[in-house]
């Protein structure tokens, strides 16, 4: 018996009938640029701030600038500065570098005010490094648009 | 260098004498690597040879040297985890817990169940990941191509479902000092089931593939030799130590998680050899594919919803000093922590398995061809950012 | 106007919160003191592993503790060897396996601030010990390697990143960091980025490009 399974080359033969039975089959892959991949709703992607409405029916940025997501950001990417006291504060300016950010959601789940959340937005490249940091602004609008997905 | 006879025109005529007679021999030194496609990363070895036969082996690492340890004691606890991802790249779960292990003995923290249960499946989901990558890789630079593809294609489907879990594919910090950071998703379970139901299958497509296959066998069997004993003496660890006969796996001898309520069987080869390595490799992944059976056989009826003790805000471990191990992928990767009772760790050294792995490289490759390098280094399955941290 | 609002009640909060912390920490000693007393006390000598080596090596032993599951042994650093070769050969303690060397800075501690840490494993007995000794600044420490082999490197990595010297190691070099960096890096005394001009100093030395500088 092992004499003629090494003649007609048996484990060849089981071989061959694997990946020809692949070879017929539907192929798992996708094109890239065509096809789009659509992310898991706790997917990890940019991170855009929320709005709220306040009483009197204005809206304004959730964000009351305590620093807490800042300092809980291991890649020490976040510089926020705050304006106004009490419930009137707001960030003056809040700067994300995201070129530094590792994307793992740390400073998400540290806002007491639930203000940030991640988005599905994944095609981040760019073509210069400032194009990276992203300010309130940019953050607010320009990413309003894409699903919201990993929140604590 | 071996006598070799034969047949010798002289002034004499024919004579028989030794061939090697007036030949000199040096020794040749070999650079292998930093950049080498069986290496893996960045790692160097320089071989120096007679002939064809390694006499020496020489290990350079440190190309991919970070500073973690440093780097550690500048942070607080909860910032250290997403950066201990960044040690071995491809099981970044099992990083994670071997952490979070070392915090919680340190602070007496209890982990509910169900959390326990989420933690053990995702460490074998990543166990079977990264064994997967290094069949696929291993295979390829032996030779056989196609296992490659397959091996991706089932990697591909966990790490989707880890996409699913904590939205990151690599880099997944999904645990948390206390438990995991969010609770299983809605079809989560089902998707995994299908996923541990197939399994077995594709399992056996590799077997069909390379297990019998007449070059596999003979790139593998008696190559890169280690007994138990020296390979102890050495620091192997982890699945290379179990090809060699000795049955000591953490998850047996210490068990954490919930490896003492699971029922699986340990992996043990005597073989010694590349093949034997193989063999507990695949033997692995069916086993934590068992596990994970029986871990959504639990969390399929638990309905409690605990996924994370509550932990202090501040995470502000009591002085003193501990030390955790897991069973990652690759051996045995302990945490020691020294706290001095801030919110910074005071030291934190992470004890790799594939560095202390690859300290046996020498021993395996004295005498062999250059050629068995290759095999021996896939064998021990080294991931260089875990080596030089 | 807003200043002087302001001032009075910070120093109220201030006041408050040096009482408040007050109160905090004295519950909080009064926790652990409670704790202490609940937690039953370990007899260590009732611990096998602590029988036999105060059987065998009982000069060796500087100080034994037992905290999180571990046990702790502080050795005398002559000592180091022999008790070494012992734990591994004897079949009672049977440590074949050699986890990890550390080397560990203290500089509060300024008459020995170096300390190494050896962790054991026993793959047949299934038991964990730890081993400490203290150095002096200028003090070396017998190497292990010839009981064990893997402290090769283990020995080597704790020689690069903390400065401690290992008598009789056989090729004690650096092995994460180039032959020729200066300085330990896992020192305290060690900045995180490194030393002030070193990045500079280094790329003059090793940078064929000036331009990058």
């Amino acid at each position: 018996m092992g004499l003629i399974s090494k003649i007609f080359g048996k484990d060849l033969l089981i071989g061959l009938n694997r990946t020809g039975r692949y070879g017929v089959s539907k192929p798992i892959t996708m094109q890239y640029p065509k096809e789009k991949w659509t992310p898991y709703p706790a997917f990890r992607g940019t991170i855009r701030h929320l709005t709220k409405e306040t009483e009197e029916g204005e809206t304004r940025v959730r964000c009351n600038a305590c620093g807490l997501c800042a300092r809980a950001c291991p890649a020490e990417c976040i510089h926020i500065v705050g304006e106004g006291k009490g419930k009137d504060r707001v960030p003056k300016t809040f700067v994300i570098d995201f070129s530094r950010c590792l994307y793992c959601g740390l400073c998400v789940e540290a806002c007491p005010q639930d203000a940030l959340e991640m988005t599905s937005f994944y095609e981040s490249a760019v073509y210069t490094r400032e194009e990276m940091v992203f300010d309130l602004d940019k953050m607010l609008e320009d990413y309003s648009k894409w699903e919201r997905t990993f929140k604590k | 260098m071996d006598e070799i006879r034969g047949l010798v025109v002289t002034e004499e005529g024919l004579v028989e004498q030794d061939l090697m007679r007036d030949t000199l021999t040096k020794e040749m030194w070999v650079n292998m690597g930093p950049q080498h496609p069986s290496t893996h990363g960045v790692l160097r070895v320089v071989l120096a040879l007679e002939g064809e036969r390694i006499v020496d082996t020489e290990i350079y690492i440190g190309y991919l040297h970070r500073g973690f340890e440093k780097f550690a004691e500048s942070k607080t606890y909860p910032q250290f985890l997403p950066i201990t991802d960044r040690l071995d790249y491809i099981s970044a779960h099992a990083m994670n817990y071997g952490y979070v292990l070392a915090v919680e003995k340190l602070m007496g923290i209890e982990v509910p169940l169900r959390a326990k249960y989420i933690r053990t499946l995702m460490a074998e989901l990543t166990r079977i990941s990264s064994h997967l990558l290094w069949l696929a890789t291993h295979a390829l630079d032996i030779g056989a191509m196609t296992v490659f593809l397959y091996c991706f294609r089932e990697r591909e489907m966990i790490l989707d479902l880890f996409e699913m879990v904590c939205g990151a594919r690599l880099t997944t910090s999904y645990f948390r000092i206390g438990g995991v950071a969010n609770d299983l998703p809605d079809g989560f379970i089902e998707k995994c089931r299908e996923f541990c139901n197939i399994f077995p299958q594709k399992a056996k497509d590799y077997d069909d593939l390379i297990l019998k296959n007449r070059i596999w066998l003979a790139r593998t069997i008696n190559v890169a030799n280690i007994s138990g004993e020296e390979g102890l003496n050495l620091g192997l660890s982890g699945p290379s130590i179990r090809g060699s006969g000795v049955k000591w796996d953490i998850r047996v001898s210490e068990p954490y998680g919930v490896y003492d309520k699971v029922e699986w069987e340990m992996a043990v080869e005597d073989g010694c050899d590349v093949y034997a390595r193989y063999l507990v490799r695949l033997k692995e992944m069916r086993e934590s594919c068992k596990i994970c059976q029986q871990c959504l056989d639990f969390l399929e009826k638990d309905d409690s919803g605990e996924f994370r003790a509550k932990v202090p805000k501040v995470i502000k471990p009591p002085e003193g000093e501990a030390y955790a191990c897991v069973e990652a992928p690759k051996g045995e990767l302990g945490f020691y922590i020294v706290s001095d009772g801030s919110t910074k760790p005071y030291r934190l050294k992470i004890r790799a398995p594939s560095f202390a792995n690859l300290m046996s490289l020498p021993k395996m490759v004295e005498g062999a061809l250059v050629a068995d390098v290759i095999a021996a280094i896939g064998s021990i399955d080294v991931v260089l950012g875990e080596v030089d941290r | 106007m807003g200043e002087n609002e302001k001032a009075p009640k910070k120093k109220l909060t201030k006041e408050e919160a040096i009482a408040l912390a007050k109160a905090r920490k004295a519950a909080k000693a009064a926790e652990a003191a409670k704790k202490e007393a609940e937690e039953p006390k370990v007899d260590l000598d009732s611990l096998p592993l602590v029988k036999a080596i105060k059987k065998e090596h009982a000069e060796a032993i500087e100080d034994i503790k037992f905290a999180n599951n571990e046990l702790t042994i502080t050795v005398k650093k002559d000592y180091l060897l022999p008790l070494c070769r012992w734990l591994k050969s004897d079949p009672e303690t049977a440590f074949d396996y050699l986890s990890e060397v550390i080397g560990v800075h203290y500089p509060k501690n300024e008459e020995k601030p170096l300390q190494v840490v050896y962790h054991l494993f026993s793959t047949q007995k299934n038991h964990r010990l730890r081993l400490k000794v203290n150095l002096a600044e200028d003090e070396e420490v017998e190497s292990v390697y010839p009981v064990w082999r893997s402290a090769n490197w283990y020995e080597r990595e704790a020689y690069d990143m903390v400065g401690i010297k290992f008598a009789n190691h056989p090729d004690l070099r650096r092995i994460l960091l180039p032959e020729d960096w200066e300085g330990h890096p896992l020192r305290k005394e060690y900045p995180l980025q490194g030393p002030e001009g070193y990045r500079e100093k280094w790329l003059r030395r090793h940078c064929r490009n000036t331009n990058a500088l």
